[in-house]
């Protein structure tokens, strides 16, 4: 079975930024139900180095992120490592982090991408109207495709 | 021919460094800028709400400092609930509070080395930014790196044990802690398998300092001049002089170590620190008012934290601290550079106090709580990871926050930041027309040292670049170079 890790990062503080914070929470609540164990959760404002650690324990590693970017609700990426970085240590990329994950360690997992058309950044707790609907959309395509992913054993 | 600056929203460029610089008809720099991305709004964003939820809400003011926030919320907070200032709480409540910030402090300047310090120190700060970078350090010393990602994690699972979750940490509120560390919590550390023990981080935060003494010696030239400028330097120390980033009295001294705030009681900051407001910055500019404007603006983090205090309370940093104040024959050390030694040394520093606090036994206690007569205002301070961070709050009869004032350590550094830019910028850019390699590289490795805190919002993809501007005399863009 497929050990697969769903990671969120985020601001809750900075309105639609907070869209993956919220995501897990909806995905904990399903993964309750289903009773589905190979899957874990985690959720946190920034990915740091540390977060490879972490990644090498499983087989598949699906970040999400609130996104700026001209997409329909939500788009769903695989991640290629790049070995990228930033001059502050407030970021760091999943490509990045894959990268490092890669020169660290012998094992390293599938790493997607899914990022969420989110639509105000201001200083709020709570997502817009528009956000909540991209969530929606993008809580239905995780859950069939982790299904399928689980499938596929 | 004089430029008139005016600062447009454009600006306001979230989770980007940005510098500006400006040349006269001849070539030379006449100014330089950074432009960071101020918390004004944040302060107004928790007006209304009620005084016991701030130390949550205030972690979103940064997603690599949260603890910093939540604690300095808390203490603030203390005060308004009757619990007093510093040893107002029980000894269960300071101590593991004291855990959370030190793990705090281990976490992020274990980050900082791995991230920002050692790729400068093993590929030298000129090398190719491609190779010099943490993937970099990972291809050539994988020890190292390892041993990077092992302390952030060590630092950051203390944090989970004492704070609670990551997002919604909770661990501190008005008067006290929520919870204590369970024997079983406490085990997880100083039983841990080697090498996420106390012990092993000891050891490793020894040999990050060896690291970077051993490039010291083959560079001192460097580390000795690049971006040096006399400032003030202004820390909390304990009563003693001690270090203390945790609690303590505000204490600061001038560029030759005269003392110029003298041990003075945060509640009462305000009258000491005001704080500028500058026309072309959303990000206001402290200082001391006693000296003025011009002349009271002051450093804060591990160099001036140095500087300020008398002794370090641990045994195996106060012998460091000795070898590294000799560098500087006692005096006040105003080399930007040796804010990483002094960072590294604070991290050995962070290590021995979570050792030693890990095996007291308070840490065990009930008494979690505890609170008196209420009050409607209340200061809290801390040593943040990079400086002094000051939250200021007032609360009406219903409870809610009307006013809060919040300095954090990137404001503090706004001014040192800013000439250390300007100093780098007047360097290497007068007399050219376009943004070099070696100019990129030196902006870089000057704001590096400072780390400072950017705007948390991370859909920028986790893409944080550094931009640089060059402006003509006619204020006419000339060239732009952006980085990362």
């Amino acid at each position: 079975m497929k050990k697969i890790l769903l990671h969120a990062y985020g601001n809750p503080g900075r309105g639609d930024d907070g869209l993956g914070n919220v995501f897990i929470e909806e995905m904990e609540t399903w993964l309750k139900s289903t009773g589905l164990q190979s899957v874990s959760t985690d959720s946190n404002y920034q990915l740091n180095v540390e977060d490879v650690a972490e990644m090498i324990h499983y087989d598949i590693v699906i970040f999400i992120d609130a996104s700026t970017a001209d997409i329909d609700s939500y788009s769903f990426t695989t991640v290629q490592p790049a070995p990228h970085t930033s001059f502050t240590t407030h970021s760091i990329s999943p490509a990045s982090l894959l990268s490092l994950c890669m020169e660290l360690y012998t094992h390293h997992p599938l790493v997607y991408l899914l990022q969420i058309k989110g639509d105000q950044w201001e200083f709020s707790e709570g997502l817009s109207a528009d956000a909540r609907k991209n969530l929606q959309n993008a809580v239905q395509f995780a859950q069939t495709t982790i299904l399928n992913f689980h499938n596929q054993e | 021919m004089a430029q008139k600056i005016t600062i447009e929203p454009v600006t306001r460029v979230e989770g980007h460094g940005k510098v500006t610089i400006h040349l006269d008809e001849e070539g030379n720099v006449v100014r330089s800028r950074l432009h960071i991305v101020e918390f004004r709004g944040f302060e107004r964003f928790i007006q209304g709400r009620p005084y016991w939820e701030a130390p949550v809400l205030v972690q979103r003011l940064c997603g690599i400092c949260p603890v910093s926030h939540h604690l300095a919320a808390a203490k603030a907070l203390d005060v308004v609930v009757g619990a007093g200032t510093g040893h107002g709480l029980s000894h269960t409540a300071e101590k593991v509070r004291r855990l959370m910030h030190y793990a705090q402090i281990f976490q992020s300047h274990a980050l900082h080395f791995f991230h920002l310090a050692s790729p400068d120190l093993l590929f030298g700060v000129d090398a190719d930014p491609k190779i010099r970078n943490i993937i970099g350090v990972a291809r050539v010393n994988k020890g190292l790196a390892v041993q990077g990602v092992m302390m952030r994690k060590f630092g950051q699972e203390l944090i989970q044990a004492t704070a609670g979750k990551k997002i919604h940490g909770t661990g501190a509120i008005p008067g006290g802690v929520n919870k204590n560390l369970t024997e079983e919590e406490r085990d997880a550390f100083t039983k841990g398998a080697a090498p996420m023990n106390p012990g092993a981080m000891v050891v490793w935060a020894e040999e990050a300092i060896d690291f970077f003494k051993q490039y010291y010696k083959k560079n001192r030239e460097f580390i000795d001049t690049f971006s040096v400028f006399p400032s003030n330097h202004l820390s909390l120390v304990r009563k003693d002089g001690a270090l203390d980033l945790y609690h303590g009295n505000i204490r600061a001294i001038d560029s030759e170590g005269k003392v110029i705030l003298h041990d003075v009681d945060y509640q009462e900051y305000f009258n000491y620190i005001h704080e500028e407001v500058r026309s072309w910055s959303y990000m206001k500019f402290p200082y001391i008012a006693e000296l003025g404007e011009a002349d009271g603006w002051y450093r804060v983090g591990p160099l001036a934290r140095l500087n300020t205090c008398t002794f370090i309370p641990t045994p195996l940093a106060q012998k460091e601290f000795e070898q590294y104040k000799a560098n500087t024959i006692g005096k006040p050390n105003n080399m930007c550079m040796h804010t990483h030694y002094a960072r590294l040394i604070e991290l050995l520093h962070a290590a021995e106090v979570i050792r030693d606090l890990l095996n007291d036994p308070d840490l065990q206690g009930n008494e979690l709580v505890r609170r008196g007569e209420k009050k409607h205002e209340g200061v809290g301070v801390i040593e943040a990871p990079r400086g002094t961070l000051f939250h200021h709050y007032r609360i009406n009869d219903n409870d809610q926050i009307e006013m809060a004032n919040l300095i954090v350590s990137t404001t503090n550094n706004n001014e040192p930041m800013n000439r250390a830019v300007n100093h780098v910028a007047k360097t290497m850019m007068t007399g050219k027309k376009e943004i070099t390699e070696p100019m990129m590289n030196a902006v870089e490795v000057a704001i590096r040292a400072y780390d400072p805190c950017l705007s948390c919002a991370t859909h920028a993809l986790g893409q944080m670049p550094l931009e640089v501007s060059l402006f003509d005399a006619d204020d006419q863009m000339i060239d732009r170079k952006k980085k990362g």
